[in-house]
């Protein structure tokens, strides 16, 4: 081997420890680096995975109460529930239910007329359901003529004003019009006979 | 050194004790030209020159032997250690990295789940997903039995508030007795305390975050866990409500509407709003009616309808009693049967259209003093006075009769309902203060003067 090239090799052997030291220094920042900010991910799910563990055993126990809250109402519940779906029923029903209406009129008709006090419808027409311009619900006019003393006649308007409540269960209704007409002997026998158009409300469905 | 060390081996002859290291370099000038100079030659290297320049004869060593460099081909640096160990430390980086890489990879990210799955190797995100899922079941079942017993708090809130609204009709309205209205009273204050303590339960199951903060690589933001949450409370229901949707079972299809109706509470802001917004107790009672009607509103259920239809509707009782009432202001025997002795008004008809909201009235005034145009214009501007109506007017008054028989005059005048000013006027009623109606005044004579 010439001297040259001994030297070459001695040269190159310098060269790579100074490489390889560099390298060797590069590769320890980076890998230092990547392991330092991955271990601390790493650490923060481990972290997690603790937390979760009291996380569970605290929601655990509030899934228990308050499921346990729940079915100790739940027949309170159903019972309201119950309760609301019977008045539903009989106030807002889901048909026109024009029989259980005409009924429900007869029935006042037979609690308020007394004979120093009468109440007597003569007429009840149906006429063609309405739809509601925003669909919720449908209407079935009902125009009645119907003879009755002063005191009644406020009584049949309260008994359409108060329908729709759910502990009277009456039927939801409301007044378009009212003509009533009186002759002299009429103000004096005071017995008021007038025609009212009622709106008669159902569910939609 | 070790190189020249070597030379010195090959050589033929000694060296004595001299290091050749120190030996200079020979040119052959130097000894030659100058004399003073070939005294500093060792001896030994003074013979060999001697030796050159004289004949055969003369010499005591042989030609110097060439030097065989080929030799040296054979001889190699010694190796280092230092890059030996740089080497071996650079490698055992580079193995420490991928290993680094691939450790926090796999329990990280789920790149390596193909590997670690097929593997079973455990991983903390694994491990952490399992226990986030198993969290989301939890808040989800907590959520759920949350907002069906939410849901029963607001079905008592209707149910009460149904009733509420029922007293407060009958407690406001003029032409129903006392006694009904006082007890109407007491029934409110009642139902005033159930609504309040099921909308404080309400409001407590109702306005709790539903999400709850994990550590989710799928989800960028804490912001989102609410949504995600929700969604799952949503398909939690719609999933209990799918399965009892064919059942024929009269429980089966009670549970069904519940969850039917109770999804649909979810996502009602307004409800949540209203929920956290309002103060039942700071209340006054016509504020505590306009509050059931807005949650009746906000709910959006049967009863929502039914108070929207109970809203638009008009109250003709009251109507006709207003009516009256204002005409006792004008005539104080109104309607006391002493029309033919003493004159007044009588009405001989009633028209009332609530889709236009017009009231038509007709009827005759008698005096027996002439001033029945008098009585017909102070009974419009009574009318025009109150804050039940409005736009009444009459173009055109007739009269006939006698003193003795009395004057007669026919009276038709169109009356508009103020629905508007009505609701104001509801709403600056005093909850303690008897209704006002029951205070009449004493009103004005059939003269037509007013007291």
């Amino acid at each position: 081997m010439s001297k040259v090239k001994y030297r070459e090799i001695i040269e190159n052997q310098k060269r790579n420890i100074t490489f390889y030291t560099v390298l060797c220094v590069i590769f320890t920042i980076l890998i230092g680096a990547y392991s330092y900010f991955k271990w601390v991910d790493y650490n923060l799910y481990k972290e997690s995975v603790v937390k979760n563990d009291s996380l569970i055993e605290s929601l655990k126990s509030q899934s228990v109460s308050e499921k346990s809250d729940y079915q100790d109402e739940k027949k309170l519940f159903d019972e309201l529930s119950g309760n609301i779906d019977a008045s539903l029923k009989e106030v807002f029903p889901l048909d026109n239910n024009y029989t259980e209406l005409t009924r429900a009129f007869d029935h006042f008709e037979s609690e308020t007329d007394r004979t120093n006090s009468p109440f007597v419808i003569s007429n009840i027409e149906y006429q063609e359901i309405q739809e509601s311009e925003d669909g919720l619900y449908k209407s079935l006019p009902v125009r009645m003529t119907i003879s009755s003393s002063e005191e009644n006649f406020t009584k049949f308007l309260q008994y359409i004003e108060k329908s729709g409540s759910l502990l009277d269960k009456v039927r939801l209704m409301d007044i378009q019009s009212i003509h009533m007409s009186f002759s002299e002997n009429e103000n004096l026998s005071n017995v008021i006979n007038f025609s009212v158009k009622i709106n008669a409300y159902y569910q939609n469905i | 050194m070790s190189f020249l060390r070597k030379i010195r081996e090959k050589l033929p002859f000694e060296i004595g004790g001299s290091d050749v290291s120190k030996l200079t370099p020979l040119t052959k000038t130097e000894p030659i030209n100058n004399k003073k100079e070939e005294n500093e030659y060792s001896p030994l290297i003074e013979s060999t020159i001697k030796t050159e320049e004289s004949t055969i004869e003369n010499r005591i060593l042989d030609e110097a032997p060439d030097i065989d460099e080929s030799l040296l081909e054979a001889i190699e640096p010694p190796k280092s250690i230092l890059l030996y160990v740089l080497k071996g430390l650079f490698t055992f980086l580079v193995v420490l990295g991928i290993s680094a890489f691939l450790f926090f990879t796999s329990q990280t990210s789920y790149t390596l789940d193909f590997a670690t799955n097929f593997l079973k190797i455990p991983s903390v995100l694994d491990q952490l997903d399992t226990k986030n899922d198993e969290i989301k079941d939890l808040q989800t079942d907590l959520n759920l039995h949350r907002l069906l017993q939410g849901k029963f708090y607001l079905n008592q809130i209707s149910y009460y508030g149904d009733e509420y609204a029922r007293n407060y009709y009958i407690k406001w309205n003029s032409t129903i007795s006392d006694t009904e209205r006082k007890a109407a009273q007491d029934e409110m204050a009642k139902l005033r305390t159930k609504i309040v303590d099921a909308f404080n339960l309400a409001a407590e199951k109702l306005t709790k975050n539903k999400g709850i903060a994990m550590i989710d690589l799928n989800v960028e933001d804490d912001s989102q866990y609410e949504a995600i949450f929700t969604d799952l409370l949503v398909k939690k229901l719609e999933e209990k409500a799918l399965d009892l949707s064919g059942s024929e079972n009269e429980k089966d299809k009670k549970d069904y509407k519940l969850y039917s109706q109770t999804v649909r509470l979810v996502s009602n802001e307004s409800l949540i709003k209203l929920l956290e917004s309002t103060d039942v107790n700071a209340l006054n009672e016509h504020e505590f009616k306009n509050f059931i009607n807005e949650f009746d509103a906000v709910v959006e259920n049967e009863l929502s309808t039914i108070q929207k239809i109970k809203e638009e509707r008009l109250n003709w009782s009251d109507i006709m009693n207003q009516i009256e009432l204002e005409t006792t202001y004008v005539d104080q025997y109104f309607s006391e049967g002493y029309f033919e002795a003493l004159g007044g008004i009588q009405y001989t008809s009633y028209d009332f259209d609530a889709e236009t909201g017009e009231i038509t009235i007709t009827g005759v005034t008698k005096r027996y003093d002439t001033t029945n145009f008098t009585m017909i214009t102070n009974l419009i501007d009574q009318l025009n006075a109150s804050p039940y109506f409005t736009g009444v007017e009459m173009n055109s008054f007739t009269k006939n009769g006698s003193a003795e028989e009395g004057y007669t005059s026919t009276l038709r005048l169109k009356v508009t309902i103020q629905k508007e000013a009505l609701e104001e006027l509801d709403a600056q009623i005093n909850p303690d203060a008897v209704p006002e109606f029951l205070n009449k005044k004493p009103g004005i004579s059939v003269s037509g003067v007013k007291k």
